[in-house]
């Protein structure tokens, strides 16, 4: 177990939002500032468009972590969508670590499209502390396949 | 063959000397009600209450199955492994040995054999429970359904004084109480008299050829709608009840490889009968209604021969606005009286 | 004059003058300690509505789909009333279409006819917000315990103690949809369960699949929630439900100081926002 975790590296989808975070680490990219290969980019039009659902499915398909990044409070590309989204991320945050989901693997930030290192700081930090969780267990659907039929339906 | 004693004291090991070589299925307590579920020791056992929350149908027709394994990139599939140990069920109260029954006519009789619930149902030994006294939503007497005695069990208990009665049906029920003594002429008595004591009282619902007519004349009956006006459109009905069989397959993947999942669906949930074309024939909750009590008293005894309600009250009994089958049927009596 | 017969006595005004076409309310249950919804268009009928203290459903669930019918008279408990409060706010019912009968709550109890349920004890409103008719004295009960058992247990335990009771809970529920389909709050013509295409969670009683279930069902109702507990008393598993409502509560308490259905005027918690919101969650 503790060797598992050591070599751990964590898959971490990433939520952010077209107008500020995603062009962030766009320019994290031209600007070559390093980070963790451990994140999975799903670009949404905004914070407010990701739904609670979209959290807690990435966790059940095996996710380790999840990130949700958007503007900055009162930078929203659509006026007011992130603060919406804060009220949201903040309930379902308090909901999930009430159940007894480790704190962490749901993660929020805001990062502008102007702060490429930022970017780079927030995604080595997510990774560093879900790697400090280890391989996520909780929320993830089993989907238990003998290996001798796994095997037997590979065979072409 | 000779019906059989066993002590009440006897029950814990007796129940344990049937672990070693069967998967036992019985009743145990949970959280203020009972549950039929695998036991590792007899001590769980908990003949405490009524009848278990849920009916036994899920011990051959699980919730959830896995029909087989695909993998999409090879073509190829592959069934699941079964444990082929064999499963005894203990403890089972008549209504849910007539809903065993009436669900082995549906699934192994006829044309349409059902191989996942046979490869259970052919492993397995049913030990009857009687039901010392009906639940005020029980009416199994209604069917004409002994709480004391089951032809399709291989042994059913009678609980009386400090011992059980078993009476024993089957060659293979018979091998499992072999080391027990026999019964003693008075003790079939006993029982015989424990039985006429508990005679069923009264129905005030219209008898079952009666409502077989009501059912045929009031398919078009407003009073339907009126019944179902409560309806909230779950299926705890159909989840609890013993002969409620409708399932859905759905299949479920990750990458290449998947699974096909049968699982258990009910007529209740609005979308249940929805098309593909958008199209759904039963929009309303009296339609839907109709065709859960036409199913169980019309449809299912026109095809299986029996009528499929046992009358074990659970729908009745966990349903959140009352929905009560007995009312329902009385309900229905008294419309076609008065359109009559 | 009690609760019932006043209740009674004002359904039989309404029918009388036309003033509604229809009242909803509680009639008699087919077993001791029960009852059951009834739908009342006669005045001579209004006998059949009673008031104890196993009126269990919040009625409020059928106004939407009974508007139709027109103006409607509904008997409805202090939480009850909330969730009517939310279906004007959120537009599926109309002010002026019903009529609400209320009265101060004595609190539901369980089916042994003792015990009152978790949700009354901890309830903090024993007097309908808004009403048109008020049976009885408009009286505060004395309730609003702060921590049930079933609560208090769960969050005195460490986050994987709390993991595992949850996940205990989840492999009770048989997914019938009961809690759903009692909820007034939960109209959506399709459900995000049963949606095929994408399919959101798996069918089966998968414990991650119930999960999400329930977790998307908590949040979708947080700051519409009126905390009527008809949820936690229609499920046929008696899945503990509590700790999920528990949190939502303090955090639209705590976070956005709001409490569902309690002011007409004040929009739910998650319609609405403040610049200033709680923000210390975000990196």
């Amino acid at each position: 177990m503790a060797e598992e975790v050591e070599n751990f590296e964590p898959k971490i989808v990433a939520f952010l939002c077209n107008w500020c975070s995603y062009a962030g680490a766009d320019l994290a990219g031209i600007g070559r500032y390093q980070y963790p290969p451990n994140v999975r980019v799903i670009r949404v039009p905004c914070s407010g468009r990701v739904d609670p659902l979209y959290i807690l499915k990435a966790l059940q398909n095996g996710a380790d972590g999840v990130l949700v990044s958007g503007c900055h409070p009162g930078d929203c590309h659509y006026i007011e969508g992130n603060y919406y989204a804060r009220r949201k991320f903040a309930v379902l945050k308090n909901l999930l670590e009430a159940l007894g989901l480790e704190e962490g693997r749901v993660q929020f930030s805001w990062v502008s499209a102007a702060e490429g290192e930022r970017f780079s700081q927030v995604i080595r930090e997510v990774t560093e502390s879900v790697k400090k969780l280890g391989p996520a267990r909780r929320m993830v659907k089993s989907f238990e396949i003998p290996k001798e039929i796994e095997k037997e339906i590979a065979e072409a | 063959m000779k019906d059989k004693i066993l002590l009440k004291e006897n029950l814990v090991s007796f129940g344990n000397s049937l672990i070693e070589q069967y998967r036992l299925i019985a009743p145990v307590k949970s959280n203020g009600f009972s549950l039929y579920k695998p036991v590792g020791n007899a001590s769980e056992i908990c003949l405490d209450y009524l009848r278990p929350l849920k009916s036994a149908k899920e011990i051959f027709f699980p919730q959830n199955e896995t029909l087989f394994f695909f993998n999409k990139k090879t073509q190829k599939i592959a069934e699941p492994a079964y444990d082929k140990k064999p499963t005894i069920l203990f403890g089972a109260v008549a209504c849910d040995l007539a809903g065993i029954a009436a669900q082995d006519r549906l699934f192994s009789a006829g044309a349409y054999l059902d191989s996942y619930y046979l490869k259970r149902r052919r492993n397995s030994i049913l030990i009857g429970m009687a039901c010392p006294e009906p639940g005020e939503m029980c009416f199994c007497g209604f069917f004409g359904i002994d709480r004391f005695a089951s032809d399709i069990a291989d042994l059913f208990f009678t609980p009386f004084s400090d011992k059980y009665y078993i009476k024993v049906n089957t060659e293979a029920g018979a091998r499992l109480v072999e080391s027990l003594p026999d019964a003693a002429a008075a003790d079939a008595k006993t029982v015989e008299r424990l039985r006429c004591e508990n005679a069923e009282p009264k129905w005030d619902i219209p008898p079952l050829d009666e409502l077989a007519r009501m059912l045929a004349e009031g398919f078009e009956a407003d009073v339907w709608d009126e019944i179902a006006q409560k309806c909230i459109g779950c299926a705890a009905c159909t989840f609890v009840c013993p002969t409620c069989h409708c399932f859905d397959i759905t299949d479920e993947a990750k990458g290449e490889i998947g699974r096909r999942v049968r699982t258990w669906d009910g007529c209740m949930f609005p979308k249940f009968t929805l098309h593909a074309s958008g199209h759904n024939p039963r929009t309303k909750g009296g339609q839907r209604m109709r065709q859960r009590i036409l199913h169980k008293f019309s449809y299912f005894k026109d095809n299986q021969g029996v009528v499929s309600c046992t009358g074990c009250g659970r729908c009745a009994e966990i349903c959140p606005v009352n929905v009560d089958i007995r009312e329902v049927l009385k309900q229905l009596g008294e419309a076609c009286e008065r359109k009559s | 004059m009690d609760i019932q017969s006043e209740i009674q006595k004002i359904a039989a005004r309404l029918l009388k003058n036309k003033e509604v076409a229809m009242v909803i309310g509680y009639g008699a249950g087919s077993a001791p300690n029960r009852t059951a919804p009834v739908f009342i268009d006669k005045e001579k009928d209004v006998g059949k509505l009673v008031f104890n203290r196993f009126c269990v459903n919040n009625l409020s669930l059928y106004l939407p789909r009974l508007k139709e019918k027109g103006k409607i008279a509904i008997v409805a408990k202090p939480c009850d009333v909330r969730t009517i409060v939310c279906l004007i706010q959120e537009k599926q019912i109309e002010r002026d279409k019903v009529h609400i009968i209320s009265f101060a709550c004595p609190g539901l109890l369980e089916k042994d006819g003792k015990t009152l349920f978790a949700s009354c004890a901890e309830c903090a409103v024993t007097l309908p917000p808004v009403y048109d008719t008020l049976s009885g004295e408009a009286k505060e009960m004395e309730r609003n315990e702060p921590f049930t058992d079933r609560v208090a247990d769960f969050f005195s335990k460490m986050p994987a103690e709390r993991w595992e009771m949850f996940k205990a809970e989840m492999e009770k529920c048989i997914r019938c949809y009961a809690c759903r389909n009692a909820c007034p709050m939960c109209y959506c013509e399709e459900c995000f369960v049963e949606r095929s295409l994408p399919r959101w969670i798996g069918e089966g009683s998968e414990v991650t699949d119930t999960m999400i279930f329930h977790i998307v069902r908590a949040i979708h109702t947080a700051g519409r929630c009126g905390e009527c507990g008809a949820c936690a008393r229609a499920c046929p598993m008696d899945v503990n439900l509590a700790p999920l409502a528990k949190q939502i509560r303090e955090d639209m308490l705590n976070l956005f100081h709001h409490q569902a259905g309690v002011d007409p005027n004040a929009p739910a918690a998650l319609e609405t926002f403040k610049p200033d919101d709680y923000n210390d969650f975000i990196k």
